[in-house]
């Protein structure tokens, strides 16, 4: 019953994965900071949309392993799951686990609402967002509380993503990081050759697709096409 | 000398006067001073941030002069704008129908007190700045001007 490795992350998903990792750590330290570094912090703000948006057409179109389709489960199997998960013993997965998909679901519509109502928010003092003049100043407001409240919903979801993480290291004896880095988990050997007859769709098309959802994002903000 | 002495008692009875007569404020007129206050502030500054960040192009004249304006502005004071009972937006009022003003102000004045200080001094330095021509010691001192406002409304003023 030896462990196979097997390649279940692709290029695209682990750069994607890496990058939001530095681009959130950087958006929390930018807000609190304040006063010039604010121009940075909505840069940074676009790139995440941008990622977000490119992740979730790589969840219909990108490798196995990283469509919606192979790790979003209904509510009955991820209760399973966590039993499985505080029960001893491994719980191997080849892709994202039931309860795992869920969290990834979560964090990319809270990264979404958080990048989205950043566009529309305000400092009271010199700083707002591209789409601020297009609502009005109590909108805004509204929009800018949302931002806020949602920061600690995101706060949240990062230290729980962490922690389930590292218990799945330590306790579940998975090295789930490393598997992120170099996309190679080591997996019993039924999940190992199922997972080596999934496919993997080609960097090209994830460059592509990045390509637009940045598109995307720069007529949104670039006051080009919505013009104040 | 009597000219001296009659000018000086008025001066100061004045200053008396006015140092009372914000005290006893009504809070639907001071909340309605402040926030004022604070807008010209915004409106002053607006030009100025976005140029430090490079939103918008370097005009030295712009922001010379509104460098000028938020000091002479903030030195108006806006923490004597605090009376007791201004804490709480007036019912039905059209100029005072909501205050962002924390608690903290009054339980923790002197803090309240201070920060105006800081932001003083950043303003001290943003003219200072502004006057010597230096364009990234201006955009540096802007910056200083918009990390001072934001440390005090994350202590005193509330989130929406």
């Amino acid at each position: 019953m030896l462990d196979q490795p097997a390649r279940v992350w692709d290029l695209p998903v682990r750069l994607f994965h890496w990058s939001l990792v530095l681009l959130v750590a950087f958006q929390f330290t930018s807000g609190y900071t304040g006063g010039n570094v604010m121009r940075w912090h909505m840069l940074g703000g676009y790139a995440i949309l941008a990622l977000v948006l490119f992740r979730v057409s790589w969840g219909f179109v990108g490798s196995a392993h990283a469509r919606f389709a192979s790790f979003l489960a209904g509510p009955r199997a991820a209760l399973v799951f966590g039993k499985r998960l505080l029960a001893p013993g491994a719980a191997p997965q080849a892709g994202h686990n039931p309860l795992g998909g869920w969290m990834v679901v979560a964090l990319l519509v809270v990264l979404a609402v958080q990048a989205g109502t950043g566009l529309f928010a305000n400092d009271d003092i010199a700083t707002e967002g591209p789409l601020a003049v297009l609502v009005s100043k109590a909108m805004s407001d509204r929009l800018t509380g949302i931002h806020h409240l949602n920061h600690d919903v995101l706060l949240a979801l990062v230290a729980l993503h962490i922690a389930a993480v590292l218990y799945h290291w330590r306790v579940k004896k998975e090295d789930l990081i490393r598997a992120m880095f170099t996309g190679v988990k080591r997996l019993p050997v039924e999940l190992a050759q199922k997972a080596a007859a999934a496919r993997f769709a080609s960097s090209g098309l994830a460059l592509g697709l990045l390509f637009v959802a940045t598109l995307v994002v720069w007529l949104l903000v670039s006051q080009t096409v919505i013009k104040p | 000398m009597k000219r001296f002495v009659k000018f000086g008692v008025v001066l100061a009875v004045g200053a008396c006067a006015t140092s009372i007569a914000y005290a006893q404020m009504k809070p639907e007129s001071a909340i309605r001073a402040r926030q004022s206050i604070m807008r010209v502030m915004a409106l002053n500054f607006g030009p100025v941030a976005q140029m430090a960040q490079g939103k918008q192009a370097f005009n030295k004249d712009v922001f010379v002069a509104n460098a000028l304006r938020l000091e002479s502005v903030w030195a108006m004071n806006v923490t004597r704008f605090f009376p007791a009972g201004s804490d709480k937006p007036v019912e039905g009022s059209k100029i005072a129908g909501f205050t962002r003003a924390k608690p903290e102000i009054w339980s923790e004045m002197d803090k309240f007190k201070q920060a105006y200080d800081t932001l003083g001094q950043a303003l001290g330095k943003l003219s200072k700045a502004a006057k010597s021509g230096d364009e990234g010691a201006m955009k540096a001192a802007a910056g200083g001007v918009g990390k001072a406002c934001k440390g005090c409304h994350d202590d005193f003023q509330a989130k929406q």
